[in-house]
């Protein structure tokens, strides 16, 4: 069989295409659960956000943080169980995660506290914002169902601060929790 | 030109052949792939998909495993050893064929 240079770099193109994706969808699979348990927990903090008086905020955001980020360190451990090799390699993806978590909920934190926002409604809209910003960043780096995630969120979360200010914990819990459970979705298909 | 010291590989470098074995080689360590993933991922058919599997399958390079998940049947293949053998030596080849053109 005589290939010729062309055919072979179109056939190695071809192979790189599909190893990518075949990479990327490994990579949906595995962020599925987690934008799942992220969508529920957040939904259900800001359900609460919109019925209770603010004080008692931290009393309810404080464990459900923390409920986020072991279970996104279990999820993260249960994902590597199967691969091969050294057990506290498996555990570092899991802490790179926990790394994460805690980068953007400090960074979200640190923001509201340095700004100290008069108005509560830009300060509930603020973490959907972040969300969808760092989602589309994602995106933009190849992982294209990233950017649409993060796109959504956004411009649901910015049309709740035009036509809903009075309910934007009510429409972040649907914008950012639908959004994320949606993804989840969305990123188990193949 | 200089010549190739790796081998061609006629039935794998069939474009939905090649493909299959590129996405199979790229999971192997996750396990074996859904038919339905596997579909999407090079973009065939049904019935283009099975025939292409069951060539490579009984060339021995890949196996598929089918079960039910409830009473949803499911397909699954995997890429054998010597079928990952192939594909790299196959892969090899194609460089090769490239490296000697820029020399």
């Amino acid at each position: 069989m005589a290939i010729s240079e062309r055919n072979a770099a179109e056939a190695l193109r071809d192979v790189r295409d599909v190893q990518r994706r075949t990479l990327l969808a490994k990579g949906y699979g595995l962020a599925s659960p987690h934008l799942a348990l992220s969508g529920v927990i957040w939904a259900a903090g800001y359900v609460a956000t919109g019925l209770t008086p603010p004080e008692t905020w931290p009393y309810f955001w404080l464990p459900l943080a923390l409920a986020g980020a072991l279970g996104s360190f279990a999820l993260s451990v249960r994902a590597t169980r199967a691969v091969p090799g050294d057990p506290a390699a498996r555990v570092a993806p899991a802490s790179r995660m926990l790394w994460m978590i805690g980068a953007s909920g400090t960074f979200i934190v640190s923001t509201l506290l340095l700004f100290q926002p008069k108005d509560i409604v830009p300060a509930l809209a603020f973490p959907a914002i972040f969300l969808a910003y760092i989602y589309v960043l994602v995106g933009a780096m190849g992982a294209s169902r990233y950017l649409w995630i993060g796109t959504g969120i956004f411009a649901v979360t910015a049309l709740g601060l035009i036509l809903m200010p009075q309910a934007i914990a009510f429409w972040v819990a649907a914008a950012g929790g639908g959004g994320l459970l949606a993804g989840a979705l969305w990123m188990r298909k193949p | 030109m200089t010549e190739n010291s790796a081998q061609p590989n006629d039935l794998i470098h069939q474009a939905l052949r090649l493909k299959i074995m590129a996405a199979l080689s790229a999971a192997r360590e996750d396990g074996p792939l859904e038919f339905n993933r596997l579909k999407a991922l090079t973009g065939a058919t049904d019935g283009n998909l099975s025939t292409h599997l069951s060539t490579l399958e009984n060339a021995g390079y890949l196996g598929i495993d089918k079960d039910f998940v409830g009473k949803k049947p499911r397909t699954r293949v995997a890429i054998s050893k010597a079928g990952l053998a192939a594909f790299r030596e196959h892969m090899r080849y194609l460089r090769e064929i490239i490296e000697a053109s820029e020399t």
